[in-house]
């Protein structure tokens, strides 16, 4: 397998930063954050935010507007062809979580366009967890440490070096322009052996199966009420989720010009329902923590095919009173049986 | 220790029985083995819920705002200055509160703990050690390595003497000294350093409203950063915005910020919000002469007009 000496990542990484958007983790302040590269990467951390960033940047702007009723309206921006993004160390859940925002972005009546242009040439190297932290429970939704869904390179880490395993055309396109950087040889066997039998205590407590049936008769039950009273309803579980994808479309004018921006929004602000008029059809904190896991665990069953949750654990760390994705589980559980 | 827990869950359930209270907010056992979080309860026959809160305890006094009142609380001395805040703020009346105060040891952070979370069976305080009990063995940790940043500031872990009920076990934590040493070394930092600090902070910053939420000095109604209309604060993370959200939340919260860290504690992203909260604390204690700002009083300084001020108003 071709594989590179932990030490020469940088170079790696440099080099690919000119013909690559690179987004990888690094250190930031007191944590570890996935970013553009600038110059540093970690490999080791988990990093506290998710990936999907590179594809939906948490706000972009759509266009500039200017004009008078005099003038006339004219529109300038839009998004050109940007280089390709690489993602540098996902984790398996990351990567299976960009093909579940695959089928909210690209399939269906309406595709979005930025999306999918900076999605269509991307390449995401992915790491396998050997270290799993307290608070990853992903084998619950069928990935595991190992898992290549979404992935286009897969790398293996052992003391001293990466081994890259291509997986698709582009991931082979990618190892192949980095050749130089890379030595043949060796096959990590005991990484391999090590990551398929990686076990993830927290799993063991989360029960998924049949969970999305049985949230159909939940709608009105009582636990909504009970798990809502400690949300504080800030947006830190659902902004740095992999699988959250909502955004709302605004304007910043200043006088005769403007910008219209998309950004990122999230189901537990109170005014993310809010309609002109005053009336808010999620009046509650009751409505919106129902909203967001009844989302993950129901609709997204029924609407994309699959649990919009891969238990990375991100939501875990985030609340600061933990409400997440685990207790969630945990307490619909017991409530619904 | 055991004991206290015995003594605050017959407290709560009293608070009920002698409809004291409506509501209650306490701690109860958390998703993790050894956290805890914040329960709001309805009736005494959940008192058995009630957690004193070794590791991982949220503040609770916001929570005051939205229950059913008479509202009790479980307090330690941080939480009871945020609900001080809340009734000099005027958004919670004292008489319509049941507050039942407990001494504290400090509370641990268990991402201290440099061992499996589901490999501990047990967690102890013994003496100045944390006893982590994993069936490979107790290990022990210094009690002050494993407490949160919030403790390491402690005003004093004694009950606080402004309350319904004060269970106080002689174990509260001493106060802790005052050192402003991190804010002297941003002071001292060139300005473009500095500055160039801020830029990366507040660049990493997702804007979830975690730190606001959790705190007790910010309590509108309605922030007037959520306003569509006028809009003060677009939802644009782009730098510009970000100096006006930080620096909005810092000054409106400066003068009555009590301290606590719980908008530290909330940030998912480990933004350093104390550093410019204690900032704006240090100087209303040398520019105004007040001893310790956190504590919030009857006469506060940025909220009170003098006639015979010897400034101009603006
Ligand atoms: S669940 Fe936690 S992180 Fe999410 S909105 Fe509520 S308090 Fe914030
Ligand atoms: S809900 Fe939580 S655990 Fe599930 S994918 Fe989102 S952040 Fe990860
Ligand atoms: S700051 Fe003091 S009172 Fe508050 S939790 Fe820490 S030790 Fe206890
Ligand atoms: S909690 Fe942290 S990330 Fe969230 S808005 Fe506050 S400073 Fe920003
Ligand atoms: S600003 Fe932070 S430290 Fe100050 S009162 Fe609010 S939450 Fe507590």
């Amino acid at each position: 397998m071709l594989h590179i000496s932990k030490h020469n990542l940088l170079s790696l990484l440099t080099h690919a930063s000119s013909s690559w958007q690179v987004f990888c983790p690094s250190k930031q302040g007191s944590t570890v954050n996935f970013g553009w590269f600038e110059g540093t990467v970690d490999t080791v951390a988990i990093p506290v935010n998710s990936c999907k960033g590179a594809f939906l940047p948490q706000t972009e702007e759509l266009f500039t507007y200017r004009g008078t009723p005099e003038t006339g309206l004219s529109l300038t921006g839009g998004f050109d062809g940007q280089k390709p993004v690489l993602i540098f160390f996902a984790r398996p859940c990351d990567a299976r979580a960009l093909t579940l925002l695959d089928r909210v972005f690209l399939e269906g009546e309406y595709a979005d366009d930025r999306y999918r242009s900076r999605r269509a040439r991307s390449v995401v190297v992915t790491v396998g967890c050997k270290s799993p932290l307290d608070t990853c429970f992903c084998t619950a939704f069928g990935i595991g440490p190992d898992s290549k869904a979404g992935s286009d390179v897969f790398v293996y880490e052992d003391e001293t070096s990466l081994y890259f395993e291509p997986l698709t055309e582009g991931g082979a396109g990618f190892v192949a322009a980095h050749l130089a950087y890379l030595a043949e040889g060796g096959t990590p066997v005991s990484v391999m052996e090590e990551l398929r039998r990686a076990e993830l205590p927290l799993a063991g407590r989360i029960w998924v199966e049949g969970m999305a049936e049985m949230l159909d008769s939940m709608f009105d039950h009582p636990v909504w009420e009970k798990m809502s009273a400690r949300c504080r309803g800030c947006g830190a579980c659902t902004y740095l989720c992999p699988t959250c994808y909502c955004f709302s479309v605004f304007d910043a004018p200043r006088g005769t010009h403007g910008k219209r921006y998309r950004s990122w929004d999230s189901c537990q602000f109170s005014d993310f329902m809010l309609m002109a008029g005053g009336h808010n059809p999620r009046p509650t904190r009751k409505e919106r923590v129902r909203q967001r896991f009844m989302h993950k665990f129901n609709y997204g069953v029924k609407r994309q095919g699959d649990y919009l949750c891969v238990g990375c654990g991100r939501c875990i760390r985030a609340c600061s009173v933990g409400l997440h994705a685990a207790s969630a589980l945990f307490d619909l559980k017991e409530a619904g049986r | 220790m055991n004991d206290l827990r015995e003594q605050l869950k017959e407290a709560v359930a009293s608070a009920f029985s002698q409809g004291r209270v409506r509501s209650f907010v306490c701690l109860e056992r958390g998703f993790y083995p050894f956290a805890t979080m914040p329960a709001i309860l309805h009736s005494g026959s959940d008192a058995d819920r009630v957690e004193i809160g070794l590791a991982d305890a949220p503040l609770l006094a916001k929570y005051l705002l939205d229950m059913p009142k008479p509202a009790g609380i479980v307090v330690r001395s941080c939480d009871a200055l945020g609900v001080s805040r809340l009734i000099r703020d005027r958004r919670v009346k004292r008489e319509d509160l049941y507050i039942i105060s407990i001494s504290c040891p400090g509370v641990v952070d268990t991402a201290k703990i440099p061992m499996s979370m589901h490999r501990i069976t047990a967690l102890e305080k013994a003496g100045d050690a944390l006893i982590v009990h994993t069936a490979l063995g107790p290990t022990e940790l210094p009690w002050s390595s494993v407490l949160l940043d919030r403790c390491l500031a402690c005003v004093s872990g004694a009950a606080s003497t402004d309350a319904d009920v004060v269970l106080d076990d002689g174990r509260g934590k001493p106060p802790a000294p005052v050192d402003y040493s991190e804010i002297d070394e941003v002071e001292h930092m060139a300005p473009d350093e500095r500055y160039a600090m801020w830029e990366k902070e507040f660049a990493k910053c997702i804007r979830c409203f975690a730190c606001r939420n959790a705190c007790p000095a910010c309590s509108c109604r309605k922030c007037s950063l959520d306003l569509p209309e006028p809009e003060w604060l677009s939802r644009a993370v782009i730098l510009p915005e970000q100096f006006m959200f930080h620096f909005t939340r810092a000054y409106h919260v400066a003068g009555r910020c009590v301290g606590c860290g719980e908008c530290e504690r909330a940030c998912p992203v480990g933004l350093p919000l104390m550093k410019l909260n204690r900032k704006f604390t240090r100087d209303i204690e040398t520019l105004f002469g007040v001893d310790d700002a956190r504590i919030p009083r009857d006469v506060e300084v940025l909220g009170t007009f003098l006639p015979d001020d010897p400034e101009e108003f603006c």
